[in-house]
């Protein structure tokens, strides 16, 4: 059975039957959330959109394939890994592209595969979420923001690859 | 440093595209990136509409209050600035268990709302406080308990164990929040200055 598709029927039901016997004027409620869920999206827009030009952009030139099939790092490093891990941080639409890729030129249970799907699963698009959470309430100096975001990214790669290879050992 | 990034983004981006002779891809992605951003914002407009409203119910039941009672001893560890009983506490631990259990459009939301009463916390300065820094670090690492939209995707492409690797990802990302708060430690002692 698909576990995971219980979730959230079974939270809503919960909370629907606990309102009920709370009282509360669930109604009135909801609209009040949706009002401020439609204020979020609204303040949003203007950094999304900033973002997925400029990535898009970048993602066009063909910079980062380049740069992986010019650098020689074959022996070192997969190109089209490399190219996932720098597209990860900046753009979700760009990282899940190349994760398609991945899937479809190396197949989803391949080394490379498990590797692409662990980092998916177990990081998010650092400098959406950076520009997201500021932008949505106005916060204009971000301190260490992305260089701490970053680096915790470089070490969730590297933690990964352990964690895979220590599996595959078994 | 978003700004720089921003400018070079462009300025690479468009350079390369003239050395590659992709010209076309450029106007291609110019005239097409601001409608996908658009469209991406409408079809999270919908989700984030429902799942804020479904959160004011939750919360005027007082269901986020208890939870984020439960769950006190975690946020306390994590985000050591905020005071006690604040309503905080409710959104922290209600975007966390959104992110265990992968609902990332439902932890949005929540997150967000966690911002709005940090910045009242820091008399609404438009400098980042130090528990939003943690709040941003820890949702760009994630913690994950069930990766559904993975493994769906592993299952459209042939995968023979699609569930292979969860246990894997949990490992993973739980490890990556723990150095993601031990980053946190870090940058906010060697940068203590700029926090007066």
């Amino acid at each position: 059975m698909n576990f995971s598709a219980y979730i959230i029927p079974v939270i809503i039901i919960f909370l629907m039957i606990y309102a009920y016997y709370k009282k509360i004027n669930a109604y009135e409620s909801f609209i009040k959330g949706a009002k401020e869920g439609l204020k979020y999206s609204f303040e949003i827009l203007p950094y999304v959109a900033s973002m997925i030009i400029a990535t898009s952009v970048f993602r066009s030139s063909l910079f980062v394939e380049t740069i992986t099939k010019h650098l020689n790092l074959a022996r070192l490093i997969n190109p089209d890994i490399l190219t996932f891990m720098i597209f990860k941080p900046i753009s979700g639409m760009a990282s899940l592209a190349v994760l398609k890729e991945i899937y479809q030129n190396y197949g989803p249970d391949s080394f490379l595969g498990l590797y692409a799907s662990v980092i998916q699963g177990s990081s998010d698009t650092t400098l959406y979420i950076i520009t997201v959470y500021f932008g949505a309430i106005g916060i204009k100096e971000i301190k260490y923001a992305i260089k701490a975001g970053l680096l915790n990214d470089i070490i969730n790669f590297i933690l990964g690859f352990l964690i895979l290879w220590l599996f595959l050992l078994r | 440093m978003v700004n720089k990034i921003w400018l070079l983004l462009f300025i690479i981006g468009i350079f390369f595209a003239l050395h590659n002779n992709r010209i076309v891809e450029i106007n291609n992605a110019l005239l097409e990136a601001p409608q996908d951003a658009v469209k991406l914002i409408i079809s999270l407009t919908g989700l984030y509409i429902f799942w804020s409203g479904i959160l004011q119910i939750a919360k005027d039941c007082g269901l986020i209050e208890k939870f984020a009672k439960k769950i006190y001893f975690i946020t306390k560890l994590i985000y050591p600035e905020l005071p006690k009983d604040h309503a905080v506490h409710g959104y922290l631990a209600s975007n966390m268990a959104a992110n265990m259990l992968g609902l990332g459009s439902v932890a949005t939301p929540l997150g967000i709302k966690a911002m709005e009463e940090m910045k009242k916390l820091n008399q609404n300065k438009d400098s980042a406080s130090r528990s939003m820094l943690t709040l941003i670090l820890i949702n760009s690492s994630c913690l994950t308990l069930l990766p559904t939209t993975i493994i769906s995707l592993r299952k459209v492409y042939g995968s023979n164990e699609p569930t292979k690797v969860i246990p894997l990802i949990i490992i993973t990302s739980f490890l990556s929040t723990l150095t993601a708060i031990l980053i946190d430690r870090l940058f906010y002692f060697l940068n203590k200055k700029k926090f007066k």
